[in-house]
């Protein structure tokens, strides 16, 4: 069985003193929230580090509240997966949100993870998630701090493998998210949270944790996300399409928005396909078709994960086509 | 079903407390005092020379007690054959492939052990490798081992009858490919080994094994240690399905780190390490030729098989024969001829799995069902027509004794409603079915029988001693309730002794689905012996003959008179005072030929008897995705009599999940370069409770003239059919079909969008 390498860790209780921990800490640290990657990962010798800072005690950032008369959603970076799940607040504001949920992991996962984590995951490679005397026997590769990719061998950079299930469907929602830091905080749109890179997935600085995910009109907008995956449970996404558009009663959609999710190193949304959609009925095969063939030029799966490449590009299209005939059925219900 | 006090029930096993509550210790859990930590060091390239091992770092470094290397080899090799003594547990001279054994460490705890490998510098001369059996075989290919050209590892040629003749007498006749990548076993348990080398010569060593008497032996010739001072303790195993039976380079490694460093040492691979370098599974080529008459006859059949075995023979032989003996189980093959080819290559070793041969049995029954579409035929009289029947012979020579084929096909569609379903059902669903034989003990020599001792204690309550071996099936409680039924106790009377070679008899293991067929004759033949002891004793008291006499519930009694009743811990005092003490002793050797050989003469009786099974499932095709999901399976097993009818529905149902949702949809190795990228179970994708379908397990009771209480195999049926079922009922569902192992949605997607081109 491998072993968690020693390591230090803060137990911070609220969020003056995670502020001072996090400030106050010369080694290069981790923010440990569920735990659910960050532990495996540790355990394979992915990070250096030597330190962790633990969220668990800072109750305060573990909420989930909707405002019906603003419309606002917001949602502590502590509060667990299945929480969400069982929320009144999101069952009356975004619902989508809980079924994405529901997709990741196994409940006993989704018991201890965060939301947070899930938007801070790291990024997946099948040379990089394994344990280091594995790891070893391949060259060291550009997301160890080599010089190679032993998955794409003539690449440039890291092309590892966004793997997070909500993400997608939060941007398509036009989440906000909180950033604090030393400086103090500041709120930016989830989708530019991502760099695209898989060595390095998001923006967060040594000193700063991702605290809340806003959604400023939670109610506004109709979304849905679906994922691929070969086995009905645990399996991180192969392929993922989240969908969001305009609440309307008249089968058409208004203002669309597609994200495409685990064929490229960040959640990648795709305006092409959106436009094509918009103003069209769910039911315009034409539209649908079009739109797909957008949304699958944007991916760019290698094979570093599981599947394969061709077969999840056309995943992207497929999935995209599903919920489009899902709203057709939904609306003859 | 004969009524019996004891067996043909449902009972939960003597091992299920201890596994519920987590008491049960595995051999991770074991704890020896003084005790050192194992690390191996493994090659990072599939097919090179070693120049040069230094180790001076690691033995310098404060902690380390012993370093093991090529030095330590004993010149030995392993093989379980004679001729196929091909593998030194350490490498020596070249390593054949990515993870093999380089070098080792026994330190005080595991973060200097690791470090400890850090330090030790190999240096390699790195060798054009191959990696696909096919291409080794070709000619030119890189060389694995110099004495086998074209990487010959072991060729099985068998050619019964007239098989141009057959094809000529035929009137139909097709050719096809199937073929499968290699799989991974799966035993949750991650293997690990502890050694104790004693200052007194023996070696004491707790392993995980289906088959601990060979380990011993194996151990004893390597180690050059006597057998007697071999001692393998039984601990729990957490799974073994085929893969535990052999000897592993940990083995060697740990009790040589043990003798050198003179104390217990434990090595505990990882999730990568256990599912590399212990064993995996042969990755498959099948050509098939398939002559048959116009009502569905098989008239001839040509067979070649190119098997990928890794660096090394393992099972060999045995490997490259299993398939087609499982076919040949199974129907009649009046002329027939098998080349089968086990490949070396530079990957992994390659073992036997109790799902081995999905090209192969997936592949010919899947053919089966092609042949039964193009002629007319349904795919349940097809199986029926060909179906072997009670004293008819296999090709090589077998006879069948009891045989339920022919009934669990039928039962398995009546009750699965096949005739109903079958190409009716709405688009994207779908039915098929598999069938099989299987062998129950085959020729191992003096290893394949198997002894029993059953010694009584002064109150009456008997121990079993046996080698049987349990590694989560329910062996143990099988020789229980064996025992208890024929000395007329209950299953908490009976205290169990197993798998300890210190002090149980030979036994081949729970290995070739002999356990309760071999291990549990040999028990019954104990008890039976203790009995008749008992009797004799007992009516010296009761003042009559011991054959007027009867056991029940611990007392012995006239048969005509229960009031005679005495009690057992009487009889057992009275034959302790009168120099008479009861020892029960009983064995049994499957009756099989001796002359029979897997390579050189692959003729004659090769099993004591065959089990027989059926299997019908229902999957739901997404025909946008290809996405494969099963619904529905039902299966009947002529296990020739259920002792634990509830371990012998676990077996299907574990045979469901691994034969076949895992091995005929998702489980499949990705390489690159020799090195295996899915070594671990979130990606390696084995079935979850919630892929699983609605099962429904059932048995053909034709209690077999040789089985004890008639009973024989009760594990393979689903897991060695389950692959064409699934098939099968993919055809039915979309109209194709996918001849590459496993049926993930991307072929299926592939090979819909061909045949709406050639429609087009
Ligand atoms: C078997 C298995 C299956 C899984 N399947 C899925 C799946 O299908 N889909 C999916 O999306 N995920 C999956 N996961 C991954 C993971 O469980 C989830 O993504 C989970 O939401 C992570 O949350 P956590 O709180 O456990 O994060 P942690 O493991 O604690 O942290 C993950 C990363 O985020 C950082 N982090 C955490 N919180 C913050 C914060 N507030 N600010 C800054 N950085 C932070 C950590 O430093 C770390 O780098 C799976 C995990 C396992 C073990
Ligand atoms: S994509 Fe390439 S660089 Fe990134 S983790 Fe995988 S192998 Fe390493």
């Amino acid at each position: 069985m491998l072993k968690l390498p020693p390591f230090a860790i803060l137990r911070p209780r609220n969020r003056d003193e995670l502020k001072s921990a996090m400030t106050g800490s010369e080694d290069e640290f981790k923010i440990l929230a569920g735990g659910t990657d960050l532990i495996n990962n540790l355990k394979k010798r992915l990070y250096f580090t030597t330190s962790l800072i633990s969220l668990k005690r800072v109750e305060e950032l573990n909420y989930i509240i909707y405002d019906q008369n603003s419309d606002q959603l917001k949602i502590g970076a502590l509060a667990h997966l299945t929480e969400l799940t069982e929320s009144p607040a999101i069952m009356n504001s975004a619902p989508a949100i809980a079924a994405a949920v529901k997709t990741i992991a196994a409940p006993p996962i989704r018991n201890r993870a965060t939301i947070g984590g899930n938007l801070c995951l790291d990024t997946r490679c099948y040379y990089y998630n394994q344990s280091k005397s594995w790891r070893q026997l391949a060259p060291t590769c550009y997301k160890c701090g080599g010089g190679v990719c032993n998955a794409a061998p003539g690449a440039k950079k890291c092309q590892a493998v966004f793997s997070a299930d909500l993400p997608p469907l939060l941007i398509a929602l036009e989440a906000e998210i909180t950033i604090t830091g030393s400086a103090g905080s500041r709120t930016i749109l989830l989708a530019d949270f991502y760099t695209g890179s898989g060595g390095r997935p998001n923006i967060l600085q040594k000193d700063e944790y991702l605290s809340e995910i806003t959604l400023n009109q939670a109610r506004k907008r109709t979304s849905l996300y679906r994922k691929f995956r070969l086995r009905k449970a645990l399996d991180f996404p192969l392929a993922g399409v989240a969908l969001s558009f305009d609440k309307n009663s008249s089968g058409k959609f208004i203002n669309p928005k597609v994200v495409i999710n685990a064929v490229a190193s960040g959640p990648l949304s795709v305006p092409e396909a959106a436009e094509k959609l918009n103003g069209k009925e769910f039911s315009d095969q034409a539209a649908i078709q079009t739109a797909a063939a957008a949304a699958m030029a944007a991916a760019r799966p290698i094979a570093n994960v599981g599947s394969k490449p061709f077969y999840r590009k056309k995943m992207i299209g497929l999935l995209l086509k599903k919920m489009a005939a899902e709203l057709v059925a939904g609306q003859e219900a | 079903m004969k009524d019996y006090k004891i067996l043909g029930k449902s009972v939960a096993r003597i091992d299920t407390p201890l596994k519920a509550t987590g008491d049960a210790l595995f051999t991770a859990d074991i704890k020896l005092p003084r005790m050192l930590v194992g690390k191996v060091l493994h090659s990072p390239h599939a097919h090179a020379i070693i120049k040069n091992i230094d180790i001076s770092k690691a033995e310098k470094l404060p902690g380390v007690r012993a370093v093991v290397t090529r030095e330590d080899s004993f010149d030995v090799r392993w093989g379980v054959f004679k001729y196929t003594q091909d593998h030194q547990l350490i490498a020596v001279d070249k390593v054949r492939f990515v993870g093999e054994e380089v070098a080792a460490v026994a330190a005080e705890d595991e973060e200097t052990a690791i470090k400890a490998l850090d330090l030790i510098e190999v240096e390699y001369e790195i060798l054009p490798a191959v990696f696909e059996a096919d291409e080794a075989m070709a000619d030119g290919a890189p060389l694995i081992h110099e004495d086998h050209p074209n990487n010959v590892n072991i060729h099985v040629n068998i050619d019964v009858g007239d098989v141009e003749k057959g094809f000529a007498d035929s009137d139909y006749v097709r050719e096809d490919r199937f073929s499968s990548s290699g799989e991974t076993y799966g035993m949750l348990e991650p293997y690990t080994v502890i050694a104790d080398y004693k200052a007194a010569g023996a070696l004491e060593i707790f392993v995980p094994t289906a088959s601990p008497h060979t380990k011993a032996k194996a151990l004893s010739n390597l180690l050059k240690i006597p057998l007697n001072k071999v001692i393998v303790r039984r601990s729990n195993v957490g799974g073994a399905l085929g893969g535990r039976s052999d000897i592993f380079p940990l083995d060697f490694i740990t009790a040589t780190l043990s003798r050198k460093a003179k104390r217990p040492v434990k090595a505990s691979y990882t999730r990568e390490e256990s599912m590399t370098c212990t064993r995996q599974v042969h990755d498959m080529i099948v050509d098939v030729k398939t002559g048959v008459s116009k009502t569905g006859e098989i008239l001839a059949q040509d067979i070649k098989v190119i098997m990928g075995g890794g660096g090394y023979s393992s099972t060999g032989p045995i490997a490259a024969s299993v398939p087609f003996l499982v076919w040949e189980e199974t129907y009649r093959l009046p002329n027939v001829r098998l080349n089968s080819y086990r490949v070396y290559t530079n990957k992994p070793i390659r073992g036997m799995y109790r799902c081995h041969g999905r090209a192969f049995l997936g592949g010919l029954g899947m053919q089966l069902d092609m042949i039964a579409h193009e002629l007319g035929i349904d795919p349940v009289a097809i199986r029926l027509k060909n179906a072997l029947q009670a004293g008819e012979f296999q090709a090589t020579g077998s006879k069948i004794f009891g045989c339920g084929l022919s009934e669990a096909i039928k039962n398995a569609a009546e009750k699965s409603k096949w005739a109903k379903k079958r190409g009716k059902m709405a688009p994207g669903k779908g039915i098929g079915m598999g069938a099989n034989g299987m062998m129950c003990g085959f020729p191992m020599g003096i290893r394949g029988g198997s002894s029993a001792i059953i010694k009584f204690n002064e109150d009456g309550y008997p121990t079993i001693l046996t080698g049987v071996v349990d590694n989560g099936q329910g062996n143990y409680h099988a020789m229980v309730q064996i025992c208890a039924e024929v000395l007329g106790l209950n299953i908490p009377d009976i205290h169990l002794v197993a798998a300890d070679t210190e002090v149980t008899t030979l036994d081949m293991g729970a290995y070739s689905q002999a356990a309760v067929f071999v291990g549990g004759n040999a028990v019954k033949n104990a008890a039976e012996d203790a009995r008749q002891q008992i009797f004799e004793i007992a009516a010296k008291i009761l003042d009559c003959n011991a054959d007027e006499l009867a056991i029940e519930e611990g007392k012995i009694f006239r048969k005509n008179d229960k009031n005679s009743a005495i009690g057992l811990h009487k009889v057992i005092r009275k034959g302790l005072i009168d120099n008479t003490p009861v020892i029960g002793r009983g064995s049994y050797m499957p009756e099989v030929s001796r002359t029979r050989e897997w390579v050189s003469n692959p003729k004659g009786q090769q099993a004591g008897t065959f089990s027989f099974g059926a299997n019908v499932v229902e999957v739901d095709v997404d025909m946008d995705t290809g996405e494969v999901s099963v619904t529905k399976a039902t299966g009947f097993h002529d296990c020739g009599f259920p002792i634990n009818l509830k371990a012998v529905e676990g077996q299907y149902e574990g045979s469901i999940a691994s034969g076949g949702l895992g091995s005929s949809l998702m489980e499949e190795h990705l390489w690159k370069n020799g090195r295996m990228l899915n070594p671990d179970f979130l990606e390696y994708k084995m079935p979850l409770a919630v892929d699983m379908p609605e099962i429904s397990a059932n048995v053909v009771i034709t209690d077999d003239p040789k089985g004890p209480f008639g009973a024989k195999e009760a594990g393979l049926f689903g897991s060695m059919n389950s692959f064409q079922a699934i098939g099968n009922a993919v055809f039915d569902a979309t109209g194709v079909w996918v001849k590459e192992f496993p049926i993930t949605p991307d072929k299926v997607l592939k090979a819909l969008a061909e045949k709406e081109k050639t429609v087009k």
